[in-house]
């Protein structure tokens, strides 16, 4: 029998594999951009997801260290100015670290030994896993179980026997697995430890309770912010009397903080005066009821708006103080025509009304201070009145021509002690009201009023960011874990789907090429080689929209701080990625369909279609 | 009419046993199924075709050529049945050495012709020289020479969508002598062709018969190129109808001996 020689059935160079396999591509060029188009979408989709992710996760994790002063201050504010409750002391006695200044705290409030906190600490402990349990049921389930009982009363109500029947044989019905060890042991002991302890408990919160009082005689007039804000040796002192542990580095940052939270508290406070209002309001072009803490911080975070700022509370301050003396002035001046005779005011206004006659001013004194009355709106109005003229138009002349006859000067002098009883306490008001002045330096009130607006925008942000930190699967929350698992699977069904459709439409191509005499690794080769460079092109592409998206997306929400804070190793990485999937996916994708055409016999090849 | 009333007869046809068998077939059966129909386009076909033969086969519409000539190209795997090239049983080969056969051994010009669409005429015509091995300014020359053959020399850069359908198989044509194959499998490789083309074309495949003993095997109705033949054989429904030499057939306006319209 003769045997076929085979040595010379060459396989094709590789560059000429490329070269033909280019040439398929341009020949198709639409088909091709569709199939790269297609896997650009997809590609796009992953990227995008990938890179808001990661863009949201590093902006969380920046806003909650730079909130970190803030919220350090807030907690301690709470803390030395506002007895526990018995919920906030059961996290703090969950959350706190053995050893720690916070535990000595407690020990010391509630004149406990080691021991006992750490029970303490370990029953809190449970605690929390029994209300984390409740929290995963749906509010009709945990109806169910605790009725509408909240915190310590949802534990406490269990001591009944019956009651802690009733619970397991609803609980168990639940798909929740139950808390802790999931037996009834666990939490018949957890409930009898937790009513154990209660008096330890309720002694810190005495003790803590005591603290807060002391603190605050010892504090006087001053706030707790106030006293923050030196933040000395002294502070420290004060505190420890009281046997609150504060470390000097927590109080530096303690005392930065309060800082400006006092000075922003200055500055914020400028909204409580109805004219600044209306100048800033003015200023910004807005309606005054709609004046807010951030329209002031905007104007004070410029130099020129600071100036400004500075110089209206200036300028409102001097007119409230001439208001005042004005006021003050027609208080005398009220007094002083009091002491007339009723018919002594006749006199006076007739001798006014013939001196304007005879083209002159009225030449009294108390003739003047009778004409200041229409000063007061009051007095005009009901002068207005009596004379049947509109107060706009009521003018000196009315109040002589009323004064001039005996009724109408008993009338007049009526107005005029209405108005004595009045002033003193418009007086009183003014200046109680009146603007404190802004002590500050321009410098500081931009500086304050930046940082303020700072940490506004990012408290904002931070409840937009669903991600804490803490929380992960790769540092990522459920919802976001779940988008970028479909992304990828849509990336992946695409990708596939753009390929397989672009070589099953070619087996007659392959079939052709085989009735030549190519090889199977020929056709494998060139099929291989077109998808990957459609999906090379198409990830490419996709990872451009994608970035270009996921960008855009951030930048809205976030601003400068997406751009400070681009996570550039990661967001090469999520793009290596996507190149990754689209390359290998589509070359796998036309794999797999190639094979099956290289394998068959041609005729048979072609009749697939 | 005489009908060949078996195929035993065959062997005795060929004249002149100094001729080797190049392929042979040995009760070649395809079917096809469709669904639950069953086609059978061939019903058992055994036949010897000698070095350096031409042999037309000719069959209406439908009886089987085409499949028969995907038979014995190694293009198709037939349902029972074998097919020997050069004593060699086709089933036996492997990818390689199939690939091998269709690339050197065989030149196939197919009825619908099968060009690459993307490519020009002459790259169409270098293809099966690349998968032999021979490129660059060699294959381009061949390639020209071919094309020249079949009067395409100047038209050398079209596409097939820019080829009238007598063109493309003129292309078809050229290509399967790209690698100068022992033998020719024509499936009606004039069919689209006015008289003139045809008939050049017929000259030349008798030529590459004669000159280089290229064994020719053509499907066709056209009586012109049944003068050439060595031998004619009628397939009808899948079997073999009539294997006769040129000789035993008279050539008759409209008819030929054992033609359709029998
Ligand atoms: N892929 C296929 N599937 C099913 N039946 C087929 C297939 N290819 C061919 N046939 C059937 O096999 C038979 C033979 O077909 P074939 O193409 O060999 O005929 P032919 O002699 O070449 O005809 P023509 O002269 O029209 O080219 C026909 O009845 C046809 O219907
Ligand atoms: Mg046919």
């Amino acid at each position: 029998m003769k045997v076929i020689e085979v040595r010379d059935q060459v396989s094709l160079p590789l560059r000429r594999c490329f070269q033909l396999c280019v040439h398929g591509i341009q020949y198709r060029l639409f088909r091709s951009s569709i199939t790269v188009g297609i896997v650009s979408l997809a590609v796009a989709f992953l990227m995008m997801m990938l890179s808001t992710s990661y863009i949201d996760r590093q902006v969380g994790a920046d806003v909650y260290r730079r909130t970190a002063d803030r919220r350090l201050l807030e907690e301690w504010v709470e803390k030395l100015g506002v007895p526990m409750t018995g919920e906030r002391l059961g996290r703090k006695v969950a959350a706190v670290g053995i050893g720690s200044l916070a535990w000595q705290e407690l020990r010391r409030w509630g004149g406990l030994t080691e021991q006992e906190l750490s029970r303490l600490r370990s029953v809190a402990l449970r605690q929390a896993e029994y209300q984390g349990y409740l929290g995963k049921l749906d509010p009709g389930q945990r109806s169910a179980l605790v009725g509408d009982r909240q915190g310590q009363d949802a534990l406490a109500f269990l001591s009944d026997r019956q009651r802690m029947d009733d619970f397991f044989d609803k609980a168990k019905k639940f798909r929740t697995p139950l808390p802790g060890e999931g037996t009834r042991k666990w939490l018949d002991r957890l409930v009898a430890e937790n009513a154990e302890t209660a008096p330890q408990r309720n002694r810190i919160l005495a003790g803590h309770a005591a603290a807060v009082q002391g603190l605050e005689r010892d504090l006087g007039k001053r706030s707790v912010l106030e006293m923050l804000a030196q933040g000395d040796a002294g502070t420290l002192q004060t505190l420890a009397r009281h046997g609150f542990a504060l470390d000097t580095s927590d109080l530096d940052r303690l005392r930065t903080e309060a800082e400006t939270a006092l000075d922003a508290e200055q500055i914020l406070a400028l909204l409580r005066d109805e004219e600044m209002r209306a100048h800033i309001a003015d200023r910004l072009g807005v309606e005054v009821r709609d004046v807010a803490p951030s329209h002031i911080l905007k104007i004070g975070s410029s130099t020129r708006g600071a100036r400004w700022l500075t110089d209206q509370v200036e300028t409102t301050r001097q007119n409230a103080v001439a208001k005042i003396a004005a006021l003050q002035e027609s208080l005398g001046a009220l007094t002083n025509l009091l002491k007339l005779s009723p018919d002594g005011i006749p006199a006076v206004c007739l001798a006014a009304l013939a001196d304007l006659k005879a083209g002159g001013e009225p030449s009294s004194v108390e003739a003047r201070q009778l004409a200041g009355l229409i000063g007061h709106g009051v007095v005009r109005k009901n002068i207005g009145a009596r004379v049947k003229l509109d107060p706009v138009l009521v003018k000196r002349e009315q109040v002589y021509q009323v004064g001039s006859t005996p009724r109408g000067a008993v009338w007049l002098i009526e107005q005029m002690q209405m108005l004595r009883d009045q002033l003193p306490r418009e007086i009183r008001d003014r200046e109680q009201r009146l603007l404190e002045p802004l002590e500050l330096p321009v410098e500081r009130i931009v500086q304050v009023c930046q940082a303020r607006l700072e940490q506004l925008a990012l408290s904002e942000k931070l409840t937009r960011l669903e991600v804490a930190p803490e929380e992960s699967w790769f540092g990522f929350s459920d919802r976001t874990a779940w988008l970028i698992i479909i992304s990828f699977v849509v990336c992946v069904v695409g990708v596939t789907n753009a390929m397989l459709m672009s070589v099953t439409e070619r087996f007659r191509e392959i079939a052709t090429m085989k009735c030549l005499g190519a090889l199977d690794s020929f056709i494998m080769i060139i099929f291989v080689m077109e998808s990957s460079l459609q999906g090379l092109a198409g990830g490419a592409i996709g990872i451009f929209l994608g970035l270009l998206l996921g960008m855009t997306r951030s930048l809205w929400g976030f601003g400068t701080l997406a751009l400070a804070n681009l996570p550039l190793l990661l967001l090469l990485g999520s793009a290596g990625v996507c190149i990754v999937v689209g390359v290998v996916l589509a070359a796998m994708a036309a794999v797999y369909p190639a094979w099956v055409a290289a394998r068959l016999a041609p005729m048979e090849a072609m009749r697939i279609e | 009419m005489t009908v060949a009333p078996n195929n035993t007869t065959v062997g005795e046809v060929a004249e002149g046993a100094e001729r080797p068998i190049i392929i042979r077939t040995l009760n070649l059966k395809k079917s096809y199924q469709m669904g639950k129909v069953v086609t059978h386009a061939l019903r058992g076909i055994t036949v010897e075709i000698l070095r350096g033969e031409f042999l037309s086969v000719m069959g209406p519409s439908g009886s089987g050529k085409s499949t028969f000539f995907n038979m014995v190209g190694g293009l198709d795997s037939p349902t029972s049945g074998r097919v020997f090239i050069d004593e060699v049983d086709v089933a036996q080969l492997n990818a390689i050495e199939l690939a091998f056969l269709r690339c050197r051994k065989i030149g196939y010009i197919f009825q619908t012709y099968n060009l690459v669409q993307y490519m020009t005429a002459l790259e169409n015509v270098t293809v099966p020289m690349a998968f032999a091995g021979v490129a660059g300014d060699d294959a381009r020359q061949r390639g020209m020479d071919l094309l020249d053959l079949v009067g395409l020399k100047e038209r050398w850069f079209h596409k097939p969508i820019e080829m009238s359908g007598g063109q493309q198989q003129r292309v078809a044509i050229a290509r399967s002598m790209a690698n100068n194959p022992q033998i020719l499998l024509c499936d009606e490789p004039t069919g689209n062709l006015d008289l003139k083309t045809g008939a050049e074309i017929h000259a030349i495949l008798k030529r590459l018969n004669v000159q280089r003993g290229v064994t020719v095997i053509c499907a066709t109705h056209d009586h012109r190129l049944i003068d050439m033949s060595d031998r004619i054989m009628w397939i009808r429904d899948g079997g073999i109808q009539r294997l006769a030499r040129r000789d035993e057939v008279t050539v008759q306006a409209g008819a030929i001996g054992g033609e359709e319209n029998e």
